[in-house]
Formats: C-alpha cells, sequence, structure tokens
C-alpha cells in the first residue's frame, strides 16, 4: 500500500525540493501540494493524507495551527527554516522536523521514520510533540478556532476571558464564545501576561475589560468585567490582579 | 597657549596704534597743560606708554594661566595686585631715572618728581584694563573653542546615529534567500544562478553605499528591483511589482538603502501573510521642492500569529529626521486593507 502524502508549504522552491527528494520513492504517492494554512488544513482534513509535509510560518495558519484545528491525525513531517522549536524534544518524538535547508540523506532518514510509523500502523504522537515544543513558550496574538465548519482567528486583544471546562478552555469574546483543546497553563503561558491574569484557578481574564473589584467573603472576591459578567477571584488571583492593576 | 598678540597681526596692530595714540595725547597734554617744551614732553610720553606697552605684553600670561576656575576669585586679585605693583614700580622708576639722566630742563624734573602719584594711578588704570581685555580675549577664544568643540562632538553623534539606523541586511532575508537556493541547485540550477547574481548585486549595493551620501533613485529602484526579484523567486506569482516614476525623477537624490525596509515590510505584512496575491505599487514623483515616493500594499486584515515590532519604520523615520531635520517626512495609513507609505525627501 502506497503512502498518500501533501505538502503544505509556501514558497514554491521548497515545494518543488520536496517534490524532487520524493521522486525516487515509489512507495509515496504525492497527491497534493498546498501553499497556505486554510487550504492545507481543508486537505488534510478532506483527503485525509497518510503523511504531511508542513511547514510552520505560512499564510493564514501557522502549521501548529493547524494541527490543533484537524480533525485527522497524519504522521507530520515539519520543514522549517526556523529552530526556536525545541528540536530535541520534538526529534525524540514520533514524526521529524527537518530544518531547511536539509540535505537528500537527512530526507531520506526523516522520510523512513515516517514509513516505519506508517507500516507499524501508529499514529504520530501530535500532543506530546506539541507539547515538547511548547518547552519555550511563545506570546502569540490569536488563537485559531473552529465553531461549526469555520475557522476563526481571535485576536488576544478581544479575549474578554478564557474559561476551564473539562479537558477543554472555553475562549469568550465579546460576540461568541469557542471550545479549544487546550490547557488553561498553555494560555497562561501564552498570552501576553501583561495582559491576561490568572484571577483563579478557572478563570484567566483580560485585565482590560474588568471594571471593577468587589468583596465577596474572607476568601474571594468578585470581578465585575465590562460585559456585566461576574468572576470570582482567588486570594491568590486577587494579589496577582492588584499588582497588574498596580492597585 | 600663544599670546593673542602675536599669534593674531590685527590685535598686535591695534595695541601698537592705542599706544602711539596715547603716547601722542600725553605729548599734547604735558605740552598744553603742564606747558612743557617739546622735547621733555615728547621723550617723557614716548618712554613712559611705549615702555608701559611692552610691560604689558607679559601680563597676559598671568591672565591665561590663572583663568577663572582654576584659582579662586581671591588668589587672582592677590596675583594681579603683585604683578601691578612690581611692574609699576621697575616701570616709573626706570623711566624716571633715564628721562632724568637724558634731560636737563629743571622745570621738567621737577615734573617728574611731583607727579609719581598721577604716574601710579594712570599706570593702575592702564594695567585694568589691560587685564580686562585680556580676560575679554580669554572668554571669547573658550567660547569660540566650546562651540567648536560641541560642533563637532554634534557630528560624531549624529554620524554615529545615521550608522545606527542605517538598515542593516535583515539576516532573516539572506536566511531565506540562501534556503531557496539551496533548493534550486537541486531542481533549476539555472535559475540558482541567476538568483545569486542578483543577491551578489543587492549585496553589493547595500554595503557600498556610505550612509551619509545620497544616491539618486534610478540606482535604489534598480537595487529595490533586484530585492522584489530575489523575493519572487520564492513567492512566484503572489508577488506582484508595479514601479511608476516620471522620467525627471531618475536623478533626484535620496539616502541609500531607504526603501528596501519599506518594500520588507509590505512582503512580510502582506506577502507573507497572505494567500492571494499582492501587489506592491510604487509611484514616485515630484512635488514642489520634494521627492515623494508612495508605497502601497494590500494586506489579509486577519490578525496576525505574532505581532512585529515596527522597527523599520521608526528606523526610516529617525534616519530622515537627522539627515534632513525636518519632521513629517514620512506618512502612513491603513484604509480598506490597503496599507499606504508615503517618503517626503527634499531636494536642495
Amino acid at each position: 500500500m502506497k503512502i498518500k502524502a501533501i505538502i503544505v508549504e509556501d514558497e514554491e522552491p521548497a515545494r518543488s525540493l520536496l517534490k524532487k527528494f520524493l521522486e525516487p520513492f515509489g512507495d509515496v504517492e504525492l497527491i497534493g501540494e498546498f501553499s497556505d494554512g486554510f487550504t492545507g488544513l481543508k486537505a488534510i482534513n478532506d483527503l485525509k493524507p497518510d503523511l504531511v509535509f508542513l511547514d510552520i510560518q505560512m499564510p493564514k495558519l501557522t502549521g501548529f495551527e493547524i494541527l490543533e484545528l484537524a480533525e485527522h491525525r497524519p504522521i507530520i513531517i515539519f520543514t522549517t527554516a526556523y529552530d526556536q522549536y525545541a528540536i530535541k524534544a520534538f526529534e525524540a518524538n514520533a514524526a521529524d522536523y527537518l530544518l531547511k535547508p536539509f540535505t537528500r540523506e537527512r530526507f531520506a532518514e526523516a522520510l523512513k521514520k515516517a514509513t516505519r510509523r506508517f507500516k507499524n500502523n501508529e499514529n504520530a504522537d501530535v500532543k506530546s510533540v506539541l507539547q515538547a515544543i511548547d518547552e519555550k513558550p511563545e506570546i502569540i496574538s490569536r488563537i485559531a478556532v473552529r465553531s461549526a465548519s469555520k475557522i476563526h482567528l481571535v485576536p488576544a486583544e478581544e479575549i474578554i476571558f478564557i474559561e476551564s471546562d473539562g479537558d477543554y478552555v472555553k475562549i469568550h469574546t465579546k460576540e461568541s464564545s469557542f471550545l479549544k483543546e487546550k490547557t488553561m497553563k498553555y494560555f497562561e503561558e501564552h498570552l501576553d501576561p501583561g495582559l491576561f491574569i490568572r484571577i483563579h484557578r478557572s478563570y484567566l481574564v483580560n485585565a482590560g475589560f474588568i471594571q471593577r473589584l468587589e468583596y465577596y467573603d474572607k476568601e474571594n472576591h468578585i470581578a465585575i468585567l465590562k460585559n456585566n459578567e461576574r468572576l470570582k477571584v482567588s486570594d491568590n488571583g486577587y494579589k496577582l490582579l492588584r499588582k497588574a492593576l498596580n492597585l | 597657549m600663544n599670546h593673542p598678540f602675536f599669534s593674531n597681526i590685527k590685535l598686535l596692530a591695534i595695541y601698537i596704534l592705542t599706544w602711539i595714540a596715547i603716547a601722542v595725547i600725553h605729548v599734547f597734554s604735558l605740552q598744553f597743560f603742564f606747558n612743557l617744551s617739546f622735547f621733555p614732553a615728547l621723550t617723557d610720553g614716548l618712554l613712559y606708554n611705549l615702555s608701559f606697552a611692552l610691560f604689558g605684553l607679559p601680563v597676559w600670561y598671568i591672565v591665561y594661566y590663572s583663568k577663572p576656575g582654576k584659582y579662586a576669585f581671591i588668589n587672582q586679585l592677590i596675583q594681579h595686585i603683585s604683578s601691578a605693583a612690581i611692574i609699576l614700580l621697575v616701570w616709573i622708576s626706570c623711566c624716571n631715572a633715564i628721562l632724568k639722566n637724558i634731560s636737563d630742563d629743571t622745570a621738567y624734573i621737577a615734573f617728574l618728581e611731583n607727579n609719581i602719584a598721577w604716574r601710579i594711578i594712570s599706570g593702575l588704570l592702564f594695567y585694568s584694563i589691560l587685564v580686562l581685555i585680556y580676560y575679554i580675549i580669554v572668554y571669547y577664544n573658550d567660547r569660540q573653542e566650546r562651540i567648536m568643540r560641541e560642533a563637532k562632538l554634534n557630528d560624531i553623534v549624529k554620524q554615529a546615529e545615521l550608522d545606527n539606523l542605517r538598515s542593516q541586511i535583515n539576516p532573516h532575508f539572506l536566511f531565506n534567500s540562501l534556503n531557496s537556493i539551496s533548493s534550486l541547485t537541486i531542481t533549476d540550477p539555472e535559475k540558482a544562478h541567476e538568483m545569486i547574481i542578483k543577491l551578489s548585486d543587492f549585496l553589493r549595493y547595500s554595503i557600498s553605499q556610505p550612509g551619509n551620501v545620497l544616491t539618486t533613485l534610478k540606482a535604489e529602484l534598480d537595487n529595490i528591483s533586484r530585492y522584489i526579484d530575489i523575493e519572487k523567486t520564492r513567492f512566484g506569482s503572489k508577488l506582484i511589482s508595479q514601479i511608476s516614476v516620471t522620467e525627471e525623477c531618475h536623478e533626484l537624490k535620496i539616502p541609500p538603502m531607504i526603501l528596501q525596509p519599506l518594500f520588507e515590510n509590505a512582503l512580510k505584512h502582506g506577502v507573507y501573510e497572505s494567500a492571494e496575491p499582492v501587489t506592491i505599487k510604487t509611484v514616485c514623483a515630484r512635488k514642489q521642492e520634494y521627492l515623494s515616493i508612495i508605497i502601497t500594499n494590500n494586506f489579509d486584515p486577519a490578525p496576525r500569529h505574532s505581532k512585529g515590532a515596527g522597527i523599520g519604520l521608526k528606523n526610516i523615520r529617525e534616519r530622515l529626521k537627522i539627515l534632513y531635520q525636518r519632521e513629517n517626512l514620512v506618512k502612513t495609513k491603513s484604509e480598506n486593507n490597503i496599507f499606504e507609505v508615503e517618503l517626503l525627501i527634499p531636494q536642495l
């Protein structure tokens, strides 16, 4: 059985090179190439490839955002010019990480790993890979979410607060709210810490949306937001908030 | 420091002429107010005044070496009182002795002996005026020197700032280009070769231009074409560049490497982030005493994954401000998903 592969990469020369390098491998069939995040995500969901060569910096969605949103879990080989994503932790993991420019040998090695994975029928453990990448938090200024079949890119400054909800978090904006399969800790680390305050185990709030604070009982305060929502503030959260708001 | 009268011939002439004038007045007043005969009046006037002119010269060094700030006021005062006393003593006793020897006019000899107090007063006056003039010269020289030093310092600071603001080639650009070239060497060696030549030309231009020497718009736009061509290799038809320049603008002056960061911005915020084609339009025209360059690009309004620091535009603003000592030479606006930046380059 042939391995069905796609390339998601925004630069023409890089796509050509991947195609050229793939030519000698008869057991891999290239079924499509895509040059931005949206079409890439759609292709993963629709074509359900076995293997994806995935760039990270791309228009519309980054490679990581694609993986967050994809419903199908293919084997991933990242191809990127940037090494700031904890490569080593990544390489210890399932899929491979090709740092551009890479040699034909390095490419063959990555493909061999992916083929082995395919034959053993084990899926790339994308989650652990992403966690490994998270070792070095990068401040994000948008969150990619899915509601119904549409993809939204929510700017960080439009988020009012984030609420924990079982294995998910609920992201509240003025218009609507979105579920996302991530941890509170992830957002606490990746959103601007000067703006987003963890006021409670269950709430990460955008300080810009806080209207006032009210005393509730000995341990707790209540934050009243500009949309009149009332959120519990823990003792520790209150301290953080006071510091952030210079009270 | 050299004596100002010997380093400036004009000052020396004024000094000598002033003393001759004083001597002449002296001779006449002796004749008319003291009824002395011509010869004693002449020798008295010449000797007393021209010898003081000589004694006055070294006083400069007292003034110069006891410049205010170096010694307390009281020290300076003591120095001047003692030097004035010595000079007056030597001056009056020598002149009187000589004049007595060469004159046999008894009325004049009596005059000499009776007017020592007046000699002292006039000597003190001469001394004070001379010291005052010397102080003025010292202050004036100091001031000139300080102004020059400040101007020089300003130049150095300005140059350093300009060097600092000069757009450096973004290492990412170089890195990405090398990546593309590396891919092309496998898939299309001819194209790789072509790209290396363009990259070399681009780098040559960017390192060969001194920061403060103006270049022509044509040279600057040629360089931008190379830059766009290099990026086109990566992004193909997604990147469209249209440049329109009126004929008269080609030779207008512009600081080198001032446009490249703007195109880099257009690429970063337009092409890198968009799946649709992005058109970068450049319109150059003369607007009165300015060369106006308007660069527009369309962009995808979706929120960014991570934000840029906006260094490119800020640097250009600063650089133009320092070069032309004028504000508002860079204007930007963002409307209907089109970003526009206008540069106004003064044509002096």
